[in-house]
């Protein structure tokens, strides 16, 4: 079954190339440009690492295992939800295949308590997650309106979280995201979505806008 | 410019529209309320079982071996003090020894348990220097199987129960009894279940307040009848409290009815 979806995403890869494999030979801009991305991924992992308590541990929240302070407020909890991994990116291309950039993140999570008797709403419990990443990126295709990359990010996360109008985590740690691959489209404004692991999600959809390099010319490779 | 600003906005507006997710179903807002009130049963019944039942379960222990004819002293001994020693100290003091430390003194009047009049104080210790006491009780023989337990020295700290059994019994573990009285005993959550230690670094200790109202009989099962009023506070002086009323719905079915902020509402025990 895996080698079957292997097949099929390269099929994929090859098919997306070859439809632009008529600019082979082209002369366009590739090195020495400046991109900007917007992008949002799902928020899996920091989900795993920040946001939820019963993925990794099966702790039994029902009484009588509860662990919150036994003379809080008679809280019940609402739905938790998770915004998307939101991150804006910037990126120089050093070479056709060679980029240094960064990547600053956004991932939030809230959920309302309520007044177990009353089940009026108190308030709402608030999970932020900011992730700045500086990323090195290798693309392995570089056709004038295809890309097709890697990119290995690592740096620092900072969690704010408050509950119950308290502020109870508010720590720096280190962060990850690791693209397997990548494929962008498109030649000034592009899109691309990406495959991978870490604190940008693990499917990654988004768009950017390219600042060529006038003075810069380069074969594609 | 404007108009691609504007586009990754509705863009990305869309996109979190489809990312953005629910990851916990939450609690359920018309479930139970008096969750507290029964964790508080719980509280009680920890506290009660570590602090008092466990000393006193050594007492019935080591009343057996005394009783016991030479010759069935070494099952007694296999049975209930699989881990410690037991020595003698004179007429009227016994110790259990567990790797080279005392942990357990039992200072007797030179009565059996199960004799009425019989005093013991039996004290436990925390480590080989005998230095930190963990508790001491007197355990005094009041009737037949009746046992009047109480505090040496714990100020402000005490138990005042009173136990029967249906017979003179060897442990507590497999013999139904009856509890009535009261105690105030402090119950550490820093030991508890805590995820999150905030909640706990100035408030850590809970003060356990329980009053029996309707003498209390526990089966090796669970507590299938009895009634007790439960208050717990911590330093910074807040309190809750609860009432449990301990029933047996059929032979293999032990319930609480938590009455909690004038709610009552049925647990399974």
């Amino acid at each position: 079954m895996k080698s079957k979806i292997v097949t099929m995403l390269l099929a994929m890869v090859l098919c997306l190339s070859n439809a632009f494999a008529e600019d082979k030979g082209e002369t366009f801009d590739l090195a020495k440009s400046h991109y900007v991305n917007l992008s949002i991924g799902d928020a899996t992992i920091a989900s795993i690492i920040y946001g939820t308590r019963s993925i990794f541990f099966s702790y039994d929240y029902d009484a009588p295992y509860y662990t919150y302070n036994l003379f809080d407020p008679d809280y019940k909890l609402g739905p938790k939800y998770a915004t998307g991994s939101i991150t804006a990116s910037y990126y120089y291309r050093f070479k056709s295949w060679f980029w240094l950039g960064a990547n600053l993140s956004y991932t939030g999570f809230t959920q309302n308590y309520y007044d177990s008797f009353t089940k009026e709403r108190l308030g709402t419990n608030t999970n932020h997650v900011i992730t700045a990443l500086p990323t090195v990126r290798f693309s392995y295709l570089n056709k004038q309106y295809v890309t097709l990359y890697s990119e290995f990010a690592f740096g620092i996360t900072y969690n704010y979280q408050r509950q119950y109008s308290r502020t109870v985590e508010s720590q720096v740690l280190p962060a990850w995201h690791t693209t397997l691959i990548g494929v962008s489209a498109g030649k000034d404004l592009y899109g691309f979505a990406e495959l991978g692991s870490g604190l940008r999600g693990i499917a990654i959809v988004g768009i950017g806008y390219r600042f060529p390099n006038t003075n810069h010319k380069e074969t594609e490779e | 410019m404007k108009k691609i600003i504007l586009h990754l906005f509705v863009t990305i507006t869309i996109l979190m529209g489809f990312t953005s997710c629910m990851i916990e179903s939450g609690d359920d807002l018309n479930g139970n309320v008096t969750e507290k009130g029964f964790e508080l049963c719980h509280y009680w019944d920890n506290t009660l079982n570590s602090e008092v039942i466990t000393t006193v379960e050594k007492a019935f222990n080591l009343n057996a071996y005394i009783v016991a004819p030479e010759a069935g002293k070494p099952l007694i001994e296999d049975l209930y003090f699989p881990y410690y020693k037991i020595r003698q100290i004179d007429s009227t003091q016994w110790t259990l020894i567990e790797q080279q430390a005392t942990r357990y003194r039992f200072i007797t009047n030179g009565k059996t348990l199960s004799e009425i009049g019989a005093e013991w104080i039996i004290t436990s210790y925390k480590d080989a220097s005998q230095l930190e006491i963990l508790s001491s009780y007197t355990m005094e023989c009041t009737g037949l199987s009746t046992w009047h337990i109480t505090t040496t020295n714990s100020d402000p700290f005490y138990v005042n129960y009173t136990l029967t059994t249906d017979t003179m019994v060897e442990t507590l573990t497999s013999e139904p009894y009856t509890l009535e009285g009261s105690s105030f005993l402090s119950y550490s959550t820093y030991y508890g279940y805590a995820s999150y230690d905030y909640y706990y670094a100035n408030n850590a200790d809970v003060f356990i307040d329980a009053t029996i109202t309707e003498p209390i009989h526990k089966t090796p099962q669970g507590y299938s009848s009895g009634k007790i009023n439960i208050k717990a506070t911590n330093n910074a002086n807040q309190e809750i409290e609860t009432t449990a009323e301990f029933y047996r719905q059929n032979p293999i079915s032990y319930k609480v009815k938590i009455t909690y902020k004038g709610v009552t509402e049925n647990w399974v025990y």
